[in-house]
C-alpha cells in the first residue's frame, strides 16, 4: 500500500483523485491545497507519492516540488496540471518530478499513471 | 546451457585436440630420454670394442717389457683397469647392472634380452673369462717378490696370456662388435618407434585441429547467415515502414540504420552520426529547440518515467515547411520516442516520425465543419426565434457597415499612423455590429466580431503599421460578410409566412429574452450577479430601423452597466450593498413620438480617477491638466478618443468603444445623450430622442 499525498488547490479536483485513485494499491494519507501546506504535510505524514498541481497560491509547484525533494529525496512526485506551457512541465521534471499528465484526466489516465509511479520499470 | 550445447562438439574437440598435443608432447619427452639411454649403451659396447684392443696392447707391453726387464707397473695397472672395466661392463651386459658411463660416472645397463645380443655377450664370456682369471693371476704374481723360479712363472704367465691374447682378440673384438651393432640396431628401432609415434600424434592433433576448424567455421557461417537474415529483415522492415525511425545516441548522435521513410518526410537524405538538434534546429524557434533538448535529456533520465513524459513532447504536430520538387510545402509531423535499454542502462532513444498531415487537415476540417454546423444551427434558431423583422433590417445595417469598413480599407494610406487612424475608424464599426448582433441574439457574429477587434487592437500595439498587416482585417471582413450571406440565404429560405406573421408580443419578448440572456452571459463570464429589470422595450410603434438601433442602444448600455457599473459580488458586500446588483433599462414615450431611454445601475459610478490618469497615459492632457479636468470634459475625452477604465479588454468591454458606440448611435437617432453618476453607487444614462 502506498502514502499518496494530493496537492492542488482545487477542492474538486483533489477529491476527484482521491476517489479515482486505486484504493488497493494507495492510501490517501492527506491532501494539501498549496504548496506551503504540502511541504508542512509532507513532514507529518511521510507519503510516497505525491501528485502535484503547479498554479497554486502561496508557493507554487515547482518551488514546492524543489522543497519537498530537498527534505525526501526518494518521494515520487507526479505532477498533474493544466498548464498548456511545456517548458513549465519540463521544469517541474528537471526540479525532480518522475512524471506529468495533463488536466482534464480521467480515471484510466489516472490510474495508469499512479501505477507508472510505482511500477519499477 | 544453450550456449554450451551449441558449441559441445566444438568443446568435445578441443579437449581432444589438446590432450593429442600433451601425449605427443609427453611422448616425445619421454623417448628423447629413452634415445639417450640407448645412445649411452651403444657407446659403451664400442667402448668394449676398444678395451678389447687395449687389453691385447697393453698384455703385450706388459710381456715385452718383462721379458726386457723394463719397467711395466704403468702398462700392468692399464691391464689392470681395462680388464676390470671390460668384465664390469660385460657382466652388466648380461645380467644388467652398474657400469662406469662414457661421460662421467655411472650408468645402469638393462640386461641384454634379444637373443643375438645374448649369444655374443655368451660368446665373449667364454673367451674373456680364461683371459680375466690369467690377467688376475699376472697381477697377483708381478706383485710378489722377485726370485728366480718367480721370474720364470711369471714369464710363463705372461707368455701363455699373450699367446692367448694373440689367438682370441681378434675373436672378442667380433663379438664386441656384433654388441654394438646389436645395441645400434636397437637404438635406431626406438628412434624409428619414436618418430612414428610422433607422426601419428602430429597427423592427429593435425585432424584434430582441422575438425575444431571445421566446427567453428560451420558455427561462425550459421551466426552470419543468422545475422545476415536479421540484417535483411530489418533492411526490409526499414524499406517499407511508412514512419521515419532511427535512433538518437546518449551524445544525440542519429543513428546509422534509418527507414527510408525518413526521406520523403524530410525531402533530405539524414547523415547517420548527425547531431539530432542540428538536424531539427532549421525546424524550430530557439525556444522549441531548447525545449527539444531538454526533453531528450529527460528521456535518458531512467528515473522519469518514460509513459508519463508523453505529455511533454515538444515535437507533438509538429508544423514544418519542406521543399519539394521546388514546391514549398506545409506539412505536420508526429515525433514519438522510445528508450531503448540494455541490462537496464538506457543507450538510446528509437525515435519515430509520422506525417500527419493528413490527419490534421481532416481534424481541422472536421472542427470547422462542426462550427459551420454550430453556426448554422445557431442561425436557424436565431432565424426561427428572431424578430422576422428585425433580422432583415439588421442584415442591412451590417451589410452597410461592412461596406464602410471596406471602403475604410481601400482608403489610401501611406504613414504608420494613417493606418492606425484607419484601425480606429474600423474598431468603432465593428464594435457597433458587435453590440447590435449581440442584442439581436447572434453570438457567432458578436464573437466573429471580437475577434476582429482583437486584430485590430492588435494591430494598434504594433510599433509601426503598413498596408500588409491589414490583410489580415480584410480576411476578418470578408468572414463577417459571407456569414451575412449565409444567413440571408437561410432566411430567405426559411422566410415562411409563421415567421412573417410573428405576433407583435413575441417580438417583444423575444427582445426581452435576448436581453436578459446577454445580460446574464456578460455576468456569468465576470463572476458577477445582477438582477435585470426590463420596461417599455415591448410593443414599440417604430419604424423597424430606428428599433434596431433602439436595441442596439440598449444592448450597448446594458454591456457597459455590467462591465463597468455592477461590482464583483465581494466588493459589493463590502460596500454594504446587496451581493446581486441592478440595472434597470426601460423605454418611455414622452410625447407623440417623443422617446427617452434609461439605463440605470446601482454599481461603481464613474471612476473619473482612473480615466483622468487613462487620459495623461494616452498622451491626451498633460501632467497639469489632469488633475483640473471636470467630469463632463472628461466624459466627451472617454467618448472622442475611446478611453476604457478596464485595464484590458474582454468579450464585453475595455476596449474603450462602448460609450462611443453609444454616442453615434444617439447621433443615428437624432437623439441626446445624458449621463448622471455619483462614485460608488450608481449611474444613469439617458437618451432621449
Amino acid at each position: 500500500m502506498h502514502r499518496l499525498m494530493i496537492v492542488d488547490d482545487s477542492k474538486l479536483i483533489r477529491h476527484k483523485i482521491a476517489r479515482q485513485s486505486d484504493q488497493k494499491l494507495f492510501d490517501v494519507v492527506c491532501s494539501a491545497a498549496n504548496g506551503e501546506e504540502a511541504v508542512d504535510m509532507l513532514k507529518q505524514f511521510n507519503p510516497d507519492v505525491v501528485t502535484m498541481d503547479l498554479t497554486m497560491p502561496m508557493l507554487d509547484g515547482i518551488e514546492c516540488i524543489k522543497q519537498l525533494v530537498e527534505i525526501d529525496d526518494t518521494v515520487k512526485i507526479l505532477v498533474i496540471s493544466a498548464l498548456n506551457d511545456k517548458a513549465t512541465g519540463m521544469e517541474a521534471l528537471e526540479e525532480g518530478a518522475m512524471g506529468f499528465i495533463t488536466k482534464p484526466f480521467n480515471e484510466n489516465d489516472l490510474r495508469i499513471a499512479l501505477m507508472d509511479m510505482v511500477i519499477e520499470d | 546451457m544453450n550456449f554450451l550445447g551449441r558449441y559441445t562438439s566444438i568443446i568435445i574437440t578441443t579437449i581432444i585436440f589438446l590432450a593429442l598435443v600433451i601425449g605427443v608432447l609427453g611422448t616425445n619427452f619421454y623417448l628423447s630420454f629413452q634415445t639417450e639411454a640407448n645412445a649411452e649403451v651403444v657407446n659403451i659396447a664400442g667402448r668394449q670394442r676398444m678395451l678389447s684392443q687395449r687389453i691385447a696392447k697393453s698384455l703385450s707391453n706388459v710381456n715385452s717389457r718383462y721379458q726386457n726387464s723394463r719397467k711395466y707397473t704403468q702398462q700392468l695397472t692399464e691391464l689392470e683397469n681395462a680388464a676390470h672395466l671390460f668384465n664390469t661392463t660385460l657382466l652388466a651386459f648380461k645380467n644388467g647392472g652398474v657400469t662406469q658411463s662414457t661421460k662421467s660416472g655411472l650408468t645402469r645397463l638393462p640386461p641384454v634380452s634379444e637373443s643375438a645380443g645374448i649369444a655374443a655377450i655368451e660368446d665373449a664370456l667364454v673367451l674373456w673369462q680364461p683371459l680375466n682369471a690369467s690377467i688376475g693371476e699376472i697381477s697377483l704374481s708381478l706383485q710378489e717378490t722377485n726370485t728366480a723360479q718367480n721370474d720364470e712363472l711369471n714369464s710363463q704367465l705372461l707368455s701363455t696370456a699373450h699367446a692367448y691374447a694373440d689367438q682370441n682378440i681378434n675373436a672378442l673384438l667380433g663379438l664386441m662388435n656384433d654388441l654394438t651393432n646389436h645395441s645400434e640396431s636397437i637404438a635406431n628401432d626406438a628412434a624409428d618407434r619414436s618418430r612414428l609415434i610422433q607422426t601419428v600424434g602430429i597427423l592427429a592433433s593435425l585432424i584434430c585441429f582441422t575438425v575444431i576448424m571445421y566446427l567453428i567455421l560451420g558455427q561462425l557461417r550459421v551466426a552470419d547467415l543468422a545475422r545476415q537474415r536479421a540484417r535483411q529483415e530489418t533492411d526490409q522492415i526499414f524499406e517499407t515502414v511508412s514512419q521515419g525511425l532511427f535512433l538518437i545516441d546518449r551524445e544525440g548522435a542519429m543513428g546509422r540504420q534509418q527507414s527510408k521513410a525518413l526521406e520523403s518526410i524530410f525531402g533530405v537524405k539524414l547523415d547517420a552520426g548527425r547531431n539530432f538538434k542540428n538536424f531539427i534546429a532549421p525546424l524550430l524557434s530557439v525556444d522549441d529547440l531548447t525545449k527539444v533538448e531538454r526533453y531528450l535529456k529527460l528521456l535518458f533520465d531512467p528515473h522519469k518515467k518514460q509513459r508519463l513524459l508523453v505529455d511533454l513532447n515538444p515535437l507533438n504536430k509538429l508544423p514544418i515547411q519542406i521543399e519539394e520538387r521546388g514546391l514549398i510545402k506545409n506539412k505536420y509531423l508526429n515525433f514519438t520516442f522510445n528508450r531503448v535499454s540494455r541490462d537496464g542502462k538506457i543507450i538510446g532513444i528509437l525515435t519515430s516520425v509520422a506525417d500527419i498531415t493528413n490527419e490534421v487537415k481532416l481534424e481541422r476540417e472536421l472542427a470547422a465543419e462542426t462550427v459551420r454546423n454550430e453556426q448554422q444551427f445557431e442561425m436557424i434558431k436565431v432565424l426561427l426565434s428572431a424578430d422576422g423583422e428585425l433580422l432583415p433590417d439588421f442584415l442591412k445595417s451590417s451589410s452597410h457597415t461592412y461596406e464602410k469598413i471596406n471602403n475604410i480599407l481601400k482608403d489610401p494610406a501611406r504613414t504608420s499612423l494613417a493606418f492606425k487612424k484607419k484601425a480606429v475608424s474600423i474598431l468603432a464599426l465593428v464594435h457597433k455590429t458587435k453590440g447590435e448582433s449581440a442584442a439581436m441574439g447572434l453570438n457567432f457574429i458578436s464573437s466573429l466580431c471580437h475577434e476582429f477587434e482583437d486584430e485590430i487592437e492588435h494591430l494598434q500595439n504594433k510599433p509601426s503599421v503598413s498596408g500588409d498587416d491589414f490583410i489580415s482585417l480584410t480576411v476578418m471582413l470578408e468572414r463577417l460578410m459571407s456569414t451575412n450571406e449565409q444567413i440571408d440565404s437561410l432566411f430567405n429560405a426559411l422566410n415562411t409566412p409563421t415567421i412573417d406573421k410573428a405576433t407583435p408580443n413575441s417580438e417583444s419578448s423575444d427582445t426581452h429574452s435576448s436581453l436578459t440572456e446577454l445580460a446574464q452571459s456578460i455576468a456569468a463570464r465576470q463572476g458577477k450577479k445582477v438582477y435585470l429589470s426590463l420596461a417599455g422595450l415591448e410593443n414599440l410603434n417604430l419604424p423597424s430601423s430606428t428599433r434596431l438601433n433602439v436595441i442596439s442602444m440598449a444592448s450597448q448600455l446594458l454591456r457597459n452597466a455590467l462591465s463597468h457599473g455592477i461590482e464583483k459580488p465581494a466588493t459589493r458586500v463590502m460596500r454594504g450593498k446587496n451581493e446581486e446588483g441592478k440595472i434597470t433599462l426601460a423605454l418611455f414615450e414622452e410625447n407623440n413620438h417623443d422617446y427617452k431611454l434609461v439605463c440605470e445601475d446601482d454599481g461603481n459610478g464613474f471612476d473619473f480617477d482612473t480615466l483622468r490618469k487613462k487620459a495623461f497615459a494616452n498622451g491626451l492632457v498633460s501632467e497639469k491638466d489632469r488633475t483640473q479636468l471636470k467630469p463632463n470634459e472628461l466624459l466627451s475625452l472617454t467618448i472622442n478618443n475611446s478611453l476604457s477604465s478596464k485595464p484590458s479588454a474582454d468579450q464585453d468591454a475595455g476596449r474603450g468603444m462602448g460609450l462611443k458606440v453609444i454616442n453615434d448611435l444617439t447621433k443615428d437617432l437624432g437623439g441626446k445623450l445624458a449621463l448622471q453618476t455619483k462614485s460608488q453607487e450608481g449611474s444613469r444614462f439617458t437618451v432621449r430622442f
